[in-house]
């Protein structure tokens, strides 16, 4: 049981693929705020992707770890 | 959601052959205990779930933003500001991309730790952070490309003697693992945009090989990572 319970412990994938994305979305916010000043309603969008590319990200990482 | 259907077969495509041939010599030939196949399942599902999760927002989310970075980054004037910032996105999106961590954790766990993921994702985007600034400056200087491709493949071939023998794969491994999902379109987007905004050169021919040069850096990288520890 302890094997599968091991499966769902994200604590240690979730940290490494926050701080894996971290520098990409602070330099794109340097940028959107310094520079290109996108539509909100656009970079919402973009941000809802982000979103799912963490987690994505998160279980596809864990999903190669264990299995 | 539109296109997550396409995203769903792609990864369909991607996984159910793998995941069959495992299922198939588990039935036929080897027979593994049955925890270790049941934690091959759940985690082949969770590869399959995320891959697709992760595919989708690439195609909202990162797409547009290395489409935006890439093509406001030229604009903004000198040389220094633009080879800067191509090395700051270089290195940002490599240790963003998802095949460079899984090489960086199988090399961590078949090493022993010797050779530490973090070390080794560090190693990889610096390089690829040097070879697209060096990309870069080839676009604004007009360098011609088989140049820069033919020294640098020269350094390669001479650094693969110079290096412990065991890191030579994993360096040449290293360069393909650079150009993902994350890397390639923020990296080509860059390109294309400079060769748009500096005056007098056509996106088609000097717009492109930047991809190709940005995974010689990890190579290189690697190797001489491998000469530090051997």
């Amino acid at each position: 049981m302890s094997a599968l319970a091991a499966f769902l412990d994200f604590r240690h994938v979730g940290l490494e693929v926050l701080l894996a994305l971290a520098p990409l979305v602070a330099f794109f916010l340097f940028f959107q705020l310094v520079y290109l000043r996108l539509p909100a309603a656009f970079v919402a969008n973009m941000f809802k992707g982000v979103a799912l590319c963490i987690a994505g990200l998160v279980l596809f990482l864990q999903g190669v770890q264990m299995g | 959601m539109q296109g997550f259907r396409e995203v769903f077969k792609e990864v369909s495509l991607a996984i159910l052959p793998i995941t069959a041939a495992v299922i198939a010599l588990q039935v036929l030939l080897v027979r593994l205990p049955l925890e270790l196949f049941a934690r091959f399942l759940i985690g082949a599902v969770m590869v399959f779930v995320g891959l697709a999760l992760f595919l989708q927002g690439v195609k909202v989310g990162l797409l547009p933003m290395g489409e935006a970075v890439g093509g406001e980054l030229p604009k903004r004037g000198s040389m220094p500001f633009l080879l800067f910032f191509a090395f700051v996105l270089g290195f940002a999106v490599t240790v963003a991309e998802p095949d460079v961590r899984v090489l960086a954790l199988q090399v961590d766990v078949v090493s022993g730790g010797l050779v530490d993921r973090h070390t080794l994702i560090f190693t990889v985007a610096a390089g690829v952070a040097l070879f697209v600034a060096l990309a870069m400056l080839r676009i604004v200087l007009r360098v011609p490309i088989a140049w820069l491709y033919g020294v640098s493949y020269l350094a390669i071939i001479l650094l693969s003697f110079a290096t412990p023998a065991a890191f030579v794969p994993i360096a040449f491994d290293s360069g393909g693992v650079t150009t993902g999902p994350v890397t390639v379109p923020f990296i080509l987007a860059l390109g294309l945009g400079t060769a748009a905004v500096m005056g007098g050169r056509s996106s088609f021919a000097d717009g492109f090989g930047l991809v190709g040069l940005a995974s010689i850096g990890p190579v290189l990288g690697v190797m001489l990572l491998g000469m530090l520890f051997g």
